[in-house]
């Protein structure tokens, strides 16, 4: 679905000038990466094609992509861009045709160990009602444990943790049908997370939600982040959802346009014109100031623009 | 054409072990001419309330009157109600279903009665104003169309049968900024002339902002603010305890004026914003 | 539309609401056979008693356990006027053409109405005091054994688990097309048959597309979830067979043996009433 051909990104491929903005010299960048770790998931040079009959196109070209334990990463671009073809090459779903995919050295080629991969890498996905089995939530949740065999008392703990972190404990014997779509979305999370894994990936999972079932999100993931120490890749195309991200990666075209901390990314005009995307109203207002000849400089917040206008008089 | 709601009720499932009010003593007018804004959390009631306008939903308790129609009286002329009174679901594109664009199109033109030659015109036009390429289109199948494609064919199912009202539930719900941008363009058109009212329910305070000039706030079926888009972002205790957001705009002009600085414009997007601060701060 | 999810299960705090879902199965069964079994008017009555016990104990309004047949009653009339005329009797009380109506014809009928009364109303029971959830749940369990002889048990229980979560979301969209369709104009309650069939398909179409969509995503689900990971899956929740069960099998049984008692006229023990005994016997 939507896998929607740009022309807009497409046609020019000319190199893109890199970090030609003066903004992020000055300002610090991001949270870190924690590059002293090894990754938990690495992929080099991925391409990869969907085929159907004789009919070839293109999901991804020559994209590479670490993700570090304790990681908030984003995957940004518009449908189509091949941010979710991505995804689903990070655990497994899809084999890369070059390049390799690995999660905690584990080739994602290997038929054998593909489970191994998968309980290491959850995924969540875009409608929340077309990832639950049971008509209890804890019977949900408790459905990934089960297929990996863990012993009983221990899923009844699991159970108890993953609804605490995402908050919905009070709803454990109930059933989803009633929720609003946030809280579906969180037991979907809470699901994944009874497995145990390593890195979460949300694909599109908030794309759905009313911007209440959005904030319940991404507040769950600081919190998978802050107090789990896990590592989160979220893909979305919102741009105000990546701006507390570590580290983001533009999609436009199947390529990997640019990567780097919000601020890097973000103050690259023309790779976000690019890839099709609409800048948070606070950088939009910033970059028109700072055209208008007021020393103002690069904000993400409207919070952080208010300071830079203040700073103004 | 005006609709006139009267101490509207509606109760789900009434005297039943779920029975769940849906609406109470709803009373506003919105005027021909206007594109009003319907908000408030998922839940309280804005699609139950729009439902009534095309008596998709039967008036429980209550006076709803569209144009000449009183949706209350015994006997509705569906039809004619329904021509006038267009409306679009969430996630439109889900309700496509024929075997080509244009046959889709037509669906609606054909159930109200235009002949074979009006509804081949008409899905022309809606397909134009939608911003279709009509030869290109029209013998594709719908599910061949891009997402974002999809929406505005269904959207041109809508405007076919040319309605005098038009309710677009969450029209940009689900697309990326550019699939956005497009369905934003078209209401602005739409305002524009073709369509006399538009309701619009959004829970993105920056598209109220920019395309309504009127404004009504529902919280657990009640009505709790019929204004303006400029005075309910005043109104921070109803913004507040609906948990609405702030447009973007009106979030930063906040931000300032709490630090002392005033921007005194009612500006709207990110362009308009840049440039009233931009004067005060050249000047 | 909403209200499916529930499907008839009504929540109470109750004996039978906490029995072993696998335990009320059985005894389910062993009722309709009871039912079957029941011979005279006597043994009827001991199997209206099992049911009305029943529903004393699972704290569910008689009156709604009764609503239930409203469900039937055109089974009920039709059944009882189709045995009724053409019983082949010997008491015959009036007759016209080939139709005559006889005591024997009475009795029978009477009985095959209370029967389907008995069956529907024993059934309901189960699916007022038990969740489709915890009906799968006792169902898979019960299947268990079949395990051995190759037939995918868990498969089938997980199906039939998706199968109820998706009920009310099916039936909410199928609601939502519809109406959209409506705005556009459709009608779906006028015309012939033919016609209203044709009517369907805007909405049967949208239908299958997203429920081929909702596959789609719930198959990589499934995947994402490490569904047939091991053969050594565990489970979750365990289903305990507990005293209120034992005692449940026990009535139960009690009334089997009541049934097949009364059935044999206690072998004797109720002669002497002559008129009782006849309006019982027949």
């Amino acid at each position: 679905m939507n896998e929607e051909k740009s022309d807009a990104c497409g046609k020019e491929t000319a190199p893109l000038p890199e970090k030609e903005n003066d903004f992020t010299t000055e300002l610090p960048s991001g949270t870190g990466t924690p590059s002293d770790n090894a990754p938990v998931i690495k992929a080099e040079g991925v391409t990869y094609s969907y085929r159907s009959g004789e009919q070839v196109s293109r999901g991804v070209t020559g994209v590479s992509v670490e993700i570090y334990p304790g990681e908030f990463v984003v995957i940004l671009g518009r449908n189509g861009s091949g941010k979710s073809t991505l995804a689903k090459l990070l655990n497994g779903f899809l084999v890369p045709d070059e390049g390799v995919v690995t999660v905690n050295g584990t080739d994602t080629a290997d038929d054998d160990k593909i489970f191994k991969v998968r309980s290491e890498v959850g995924m969540v996905f875009q409608n929340p009602d077309n990832q639950m089995v049971a008509s209890v939530i804890e019977s949900d949740v408790a459905f990934g444990p089960e297929n990996l065999g863990v012993p009983r008392e221990e899923i009844e703990t699991r159970i108890t943790e993953a609804l605490e972190i995402v908050g919905m404990e009070s709803y454990r014997k109930g059933s989803p049908n009633r929720l609003s779509g946030g809280q579906k979305q969180r037991i979907a999370i809470a699901a994944i997370l009874a497995m145990r894994p390593e890195v979460i990936i949300l694909d599109e999972s908030t794309a759905m939600l009313d911007p209440k079932g959005r904030r319940e999100i991404m507040e769950t993931i600081l919190k998978l982040k802050n107090e789990k120490g896990m590592a989160v890749v979220l893909i979305t195309h919102y741009m105000d959802e990546a701006i507390g991200a570590d580290k983001i990666y533009l999609m436009c075209d199947g390529e990997a346009i640019a990567s780097g901390s919000p601020r890097e990314v973000f103050s690259n005009e023309e790779a976000v014109r690019l890839a099709g995307l609409e800048l948070p109203v606070a950088a939009r207002v910033s970059l028109n100031l700072k055209k208008a000849g007021l020393d103002v400089g690069f904000a993400l917040t409207d919070e952080e623009l208010a300071e830079e206008i203040c700073a103004l008089k | 054409m005006r609709i006139e709601v009267k101490e509207l009720g509606f109760v789900y499932s009434p005297k039943s072990p779920f029975e769940k009010v849906a609406l109470d003593d709803i009373t506003f007018t919105v005027n021909e001419g206007d594109t009003l804004g319907i908000v408030g959390s998922t839940g309280s009631g804005k699609s139950t309330l729009c439902r009534h306008f095309n008596a998709l939903i039967r008036v429980q308790r209550g006076e709803i009157t569209v144009g000449e129609i009183r949706l209350h009286a015994k006997k509705v002329d569906l039809k004619t109600l329904r021509k006038n009174v267009g409306m679009l679901f969430q996630f439109p594109e889900y309700q496509l279903f024929a075997d080509t664009v244009k046959k889709d199109v037509e669906f609606g033109p054909l159930n109200f009665g235009f002949s074979a030659e009006e509804a081949d015109a008409a899905a022309r036009e809606a397909l134009e104003l939608v911003g279709l390429d009509f030869d290109e289109v029209a013998s594709k199948s719908p599910f061949e169309l891009s997402g974002g494609q999809m929406r505005r064919a269904a959207i041109a199912g809508v405007l076919a049968s040319r309605p005098s009202v038009l309710v677009l539930d969450e029209p940009t719900a689900g697309l990326d900024p550019r699939g956005k941008r497009e369905i934003l363009e078209l209401v602005t058109a739409l305002k524009a002339g073709v369509t006399g009212t538009v309701i619009i329910i959004s829970h993105n305070m920056d598209e109220i902002a920019e395309f309504c000039n009127r404004v009504v706030v529902l919280e657990n079926g009640k009505l709790l603010a019929d204004t303006t888009p400029d005075e309910l972002f005043n109104r921070s205790d109803i913004v507040e305890r609906t948990e609405l957001d702030y447009p973007h705009t009106v979030k930063i002009k906040r931000l300032l004026a709490e630090k002392g600085v005033f921007i005194d414009s009612s500006a709207l997007n990110a362009d308009e914003l840049s440039a009233a601060i931009a004067g005060r701060f050249k000047a | 539309m909403k209200d499916i999810s529930l499907g008839q299960f009504y929540p109470a705090d109750s004996f039978t609401h906490k029995m072993d879902p696998r335990a009320k199965l059985v005894l389910v069964v062993a009722f309709i056979v009871m039912a079957f079994l029941a011979k005279n008017f006597l043994s009827y009555f001991a199997v209206m008693l099992c049911v009305i016990s029943a529903t004393l104990v699972s704290r569910i309004p008689i009156l709604k356990v009764l609503k239930s047949i409203k469900a039937i009653i055109f089974i009920l009339i039709f059944t009882g006027i189709l045995n009724l005329l053409f019983y082949n009797g010997e008491t015959v009380l009036w007759s016209w053409w080939q139709i005559k109506i006889t005591v024997e014809g009475i009795i029978f009928s009477l009985k095959m109405v209370l029967r389907l009364v008995l069956l529907v109303m024993g059934t309901t029971l189960l699916t007022y005091t038990t969740t489709p959830t915890a009906i799968t749940d006792g169902m898979e369990s019960l299947m268990h054994p079949l395990k051995y002889i190759k037939v995918p048990v868990h498969d089938i229980a997980v199906i039939m688990s998706i199968a109820l979560r998706f009920i009310p979301i099916i039936s909410e969209e199928v609601d939502k097309i519809m109406m959209a369709q409506k705005a556009r104009g459709a009608a779906f309650d006028n015309g012939g048959l033919l016609k209203r069939a044709k009517a369907l398909l805007p909405v049967l179409i949208p239908l299958f597309v997203s429920a081929f969509r909702r596959a789609d995503e719930l198959a990589l689900a499934l995947d994402a979830r490490c569904y047939n990971a091991t053969p050594n899956r565990t489970r979750y929740k365990q289903m305990k067979f507990s005293l209120r069960d034992v005692l449940g099998v026990l009535g139960t049984a009690a009334f089997i043996v009541l049934v097949v008692a009364l059935n044999n006229n206690f072998w004797g023990a109720y002669e002497p009433v002559a008129s009782v005994w006849w309006l019982f016997s027949v």
